[in-house]
């Protein structure tokens, strides 16, 4: 057989396939599905953006009726972690893959969305975890200095011992967390990349 | 776009286009269930592209580009399944030489030629698939967006890789 022997058979080729519902159901699904996958996405960020908000709220309250300005330290650093998913959020949204754009710009866009998602988890450090834990471990410490400076060392070892371990609970938790994330980083979304990579040199190969 | 045109064109486009849809998720997705899921995100794709359809590129390059673009850059997705129902019955899905035995001659290779096509990369893939649904060399370039001359060059490397992996069913190279 030669190729345009094999080119006519694929064009006369029958659609092995049927579609199990007619085109007015599929067009709702097809609506439906998109909304819903919209909604998704929305609530997801909303979701955490409006915890890191309503975060800030409850610190900066506390800060205030109690008179304690290190959990205006924890408000802020809630603060921060909402703005930066809001501005990045705003940013990347101007870069999504458009898939009517010709392949390689498609491809090229989909591989910038990935490297900003490998930046944001490998960052996850400085911009997720540090700001906080920095603050909560100042709070802390401002918490124990004040009760040793009332009630002195030998009457709050109780204090000083839970907050040690609380400390330590919480170094543990993130430690958790960033190695998650640089999992996600090696086992999802490094691959990705090199395969995006991979189909762009390809395409590429050949027009320098 | 009136949300009436929009869907309008859509069931137009399904009715004319679904081969041409199906063909794509058949090169890219093997399991009926990957089929159905990438072949539901293709449409998602076109359905939610139509208000920016004006017409300067020909229907069958646009619904290419859009085919391929989600096809390539597809990922089986667990929360998006979620929302979705099978739709597709797909007739024949080739998993062993045993499945196929009752298939008429000509299907057994359009099967192989599935297959073979899966084993390429993916932008080789594309490039195939556009040439045996008969594209031109400008309208693979205008759908991939690289040159003429590297179409030419990409094919023929392509289709040699295509007849090593279909031996003794393709003899022109």
């Amino acid at each position: 057989m030669t190729f345009d022997e094999l080119q006519k058979n694929w064009q006369s080729q029958p659609g092995n396939f049927t579609l199990t519902i007619d085109s007015d159901i599929l067009l709702k699904q097809v609506e439906r599905n998109r909304r819903s996958f919209v909604s998704l996405i929305f609530w997801r960020d909303f979701r955490e953006v409006a915890i890191a908000m309503i975060m800030f709220l409850f610190f900066s309250y506390v800060g205030l009726t109690e008179k304690l300005w290190p959990t205006f330290l924890l408000a802020l650093s809630c603060l921060w972690i909402a703005g930066f998913m809001v501005t990045d959020h705003l940013i990347q949204k101007r870069r999504q893959p458009q898939v009517t754009e010709i392949l390689t710009d498609c491809i090229k866009t989909s591989l910038y969305k990935v490297n900003h998602q490998i930046w944001l988890l490998k960052n996850v450090l400085w911009w997720y975890l540090l700001p906080p834990g920095i603050s909560i471990a100042i709070w802390m410490g401002y918490i124990a200095f004040l009760e040793v400076s009332r009630d002195g060392i030998s009457e709050s070892i109780g204090w000083l011992l839970f907050i040690s371990g609380y400390l330590i609970f919480v170094f543990f938790l993130y430690w958790g967390i960033y190695c998650l994330n640089q999992r996600a980083v090696r086992k999802e979304l490094l691959p990705r990349k090199q395969e995006l990579e991979q189909i762009l040199r390809n395409l590429k190969n050949g027009d320098a | 776009m009136q949300i009436e045109k929009q869907q309008k064109i859509f069931k137009q486009w399904l009715n004319d286009y679904r081969k041409l849809i199906f063909k794509v998720v058949k090169a890219y997705a093997v399991s009926p269930q990957d089929q159905d899921d990438l072949f539901q995100e293709i449409l998602i794709q076109i359905y939610s592209a139509i208000a920016n359809f004006r017409g300067d590129a020909k229907e069958t390059t646009w619904i290419y580009r859009i085919s391929l673009n989600t096809a390539l850059t597809w990922r089986r997705n667990e929360k998006r399944k979620k929302f979705k129902t099978n739709i597709l019955d797909i007739q024949d899905v080739p998993t062993t030489r045993n499945d196929n035995n009752d298939l008429s001659q000509n299907e057994q290779i359009l099967n192989d030629v599935y297959d073979a096509i899966r084993k390429l990369s993916k932008s080789d893939s594309s490039i195939v698939l556009l040439y045996l649904d008969g594209l031109s060399y400008d309208q693979i370039s205008e759908v991939i967006g690289i040159s003429k001359t590297n179409v030419g060059v990409r094919l023929n490397r392509a289709k040699k890789k295509l007849t090593q992996l279909l031996k003794g069913l393709i003899d022109d190279f």
